[in-house]
């Protein structure tokens, strides 16, 4: 069984008009029993940046407590918050770091940039950007969330339709693979307010 | 109080901590995953005037593509860019690492980088890591000695070329360019010695009939002769015109020729190689000019997404708690300069 299969994830986010929205799953297991239906992989790194991580929960863990930690530096050196596209430079760049020892996840970063463009990206767990202008995804469910958000994603959603789009790519997808589920997580951003928002899904 | 060790920021390189943790994973029997892989076809090629890079824009997960349309051609210095095959992250990590020793270079000597620098630096980083890297690239650039191209592979080894292909597609590209390259490029060379002379017979012609003719000035349009030798002057001068109008055609062919010989290499590569796909990126280096023409061709566009597209009702997807907070507008503070108060 691959490494990244251990904990099972699903993760998307997605770009819409002037917003941005990104969505996991619930279920944390070890391996096929389930052990928790209420985890939570999106952590807020400043009101307009989140991150998304996918894989071996322990590293998404500490991976997540080291940014924590460097951004509250950068905060208290630059007197402001980092902008998306620096922050995923810094997660890049500790995951490259890794090289040869890598953590084992695969991060989702969403945020609002300057003049509140939407920004996502996903990376590998070495750190290799993907930037793209309409949806990323992560996670055991990768390939059934590849093909559900290539078919339901449309360009210049505004925050409602693209709450619905999201959701409803990530409940299909999730359906198709066992180590995920449980229901699901989604974070709305626009530039005045977010929205977390807790799905309803099949339980098994 | 326990003498805590406080997690600074790293100095840079490597960090090993994971590995023993990792080998451990792997002695239990759980895989170790694999890394996004560029699977690509990347061609580079010089010409009269300098060097055409080009590469497709498809990566790769295993047998997922992670991205259709990703940027394989990366800048390392006004006048140099460099394609790149293999690990992902090993590639964007390597030439940016190695565009800023060359920015820092440039600062340091006040002199436009030298694509031979950008080949050392890369080949003994490659080197020294014995070709765990995996970064296998093709460097190209104009600089004061002229155009060059040069392939540099995850062990640190180099070839100086004027045509290269590396990837998973260089088998389909190199097909295209080991048949077509001399013909497509030299024709061009050919064509500009024969136009050079015709030149100077144009130019010999028009003397010739100006002093035949007994009562002609020279650049005069007025001129009393008759009428054969008139229209002989007449059919010489525009002649040498058309004739320099048509050296500049002939540098602009050049360019064209093999811009269109890198797309078919590339097309080549998309078409017949599973790894490669998606659109052709391509990147023309000439002496104080570069021209990165990102998409260059888009030979497979989408054509299966349905017209109406998927639309949910407002208030479809079941939603079990709901948190709204409003983001607060953040106050900028500006501190009054001391003197005014």
């Amino acid at each position: 069984m691959s490494i990244f299969e251990y904990n099972g994830s699903a993760l998307v986010a997605m770009v819409g008009k002037n917003c941005f929205a990104i969505a996991s799953d619930r279920r944390l297991g070890v391996q096929l029993q389930t052990v928790a239906t209420d985890f939570r992989r999106i952590y807020r790194i400043h009101d307009k940046v989140y991150i998304g991580l996918s894989g071996l929960a322990t590293d998404a863990q500490t991976l997540y407590q080291r940014l924590v930690f460097r951004h509250k530096l950068y905060q208290l050196r630059e007197e402001r918050d980092m902008k998306p596209e620096t922050f995923a430079s810094l997660v890049s760049a500790i995951l490259y770091e890794k090289r040869f020892g890598p953590y084992f996840c695969q991060p989702v970063i969403a945020g609002l940039g300057g003049d509140d463009q939407p920004f996502i990206c996903t990376m590998d767990c070495l750190g290799a950007k993907e930037l793209a202008k309409d949806f990323v995804v992560s996670g055991s469910a990768s390939e059934s969330l590849y093909g559900a958000c290539e078919s339901m994603y449309k360009p210049d959603m505004e925050p409602e339709e693209l709450f619905e789009n999201i959701s409803q790519a990530l409940l299909a997808s999730v359906d198709r693979d066992c180590l995920s589920g449980w229901g699901g997580h989604v974070f709305l951003v626009t530039p005045t307010e977010v929205q977390e928002r807790t799905l309803k899904g099949r339980m098994d | 109080m326990a003498k805590a060790r406080v997690d600074l920021p790293p100095k840079g390189g490597f960090s090993f901590d994971l590995c023993r943790r990792n080998e451990m994973l792997t002695k239990k029997g759980i895989q170790l995953p694999g890394f996004r892989k560029t699977g690509t076809t990347i061609v580079g090629l010089i010409f009269e005037d300098g060097v055409i890079l080009g590469a497709d824009t498809r990566a790769t997960e295993g047998p997922i593509v992670a991205d259709k349309n990703c940027e394989k051609i990366h800048y390392m210095a006004p006048n140099i860019y460099c394609c790149g095959a293999g690990t992902a992250a090993d590639t964007e990590a390597v030439t940016d690492m190695v565009s800023s020793q060359l920015q820092l270079h440039r600062y340091a000597t006040r002199r436009e980088s030298r694509v031979i620098t950008a080949l050392t630096l890369l080949k003994s980083h490659l080197f020294s890591y014995q070709g765990h890297v995996s970064a296998a690239l093709v460097l190209g650039g104009v600089d004061v000695t002229g155009p060059h191209l040069h392939t540099v592979y995850p062990h640190g080894s180099t070839d100086t070329l004027p045509f290269a292909t590396m990837g998973s597609g260089s088998l389909a590209a190199m097909a295209v360019f080991e048949s077509k390259y001399k013909e497509g490029l030299t024709n061009c060379r050919d064509k500009c010695r024969r136009l050079e002379a015709e030149l100077q017979l144009a130019g010999n012609c028009t003397s010739a009939a100006v002093r035949r003719s007994p009562v002609a000035e020279e650049g005069s349009r007025e001129m009393v002769v008759s009428r054969r030798k008139r229209r002989e002057i007449a059919s010489c001068s525009s002649r040498l015109h058309l004739l320099r109008e048509f050296g500049e055609w002939i540098r602009e062919l050049a360019r064209e020729d093999g811009i269109q010989l890198v797309g078919e290499a590339i097309c080549s590569g998309i078409f017949n190689d599973l790894g490669s796909g998606s659109n052709v990126d391509v990147c023309v280096i000439t002496k104080g000019k570069t021209d990165y023409l990102r998409n260059h061709q888009l030979p497979n566009p989408r054509t299966y997404i349905s017209s109406r597209g998927y639309s949910f009702d407002r208030g479809y997807t079941e939603v079990l708690s709901t948190k709204i907070t409003p983001l607060k507008l953040k106050a900028e503070v500006v501190e009054n300069d001391a003197m005014e108060e």
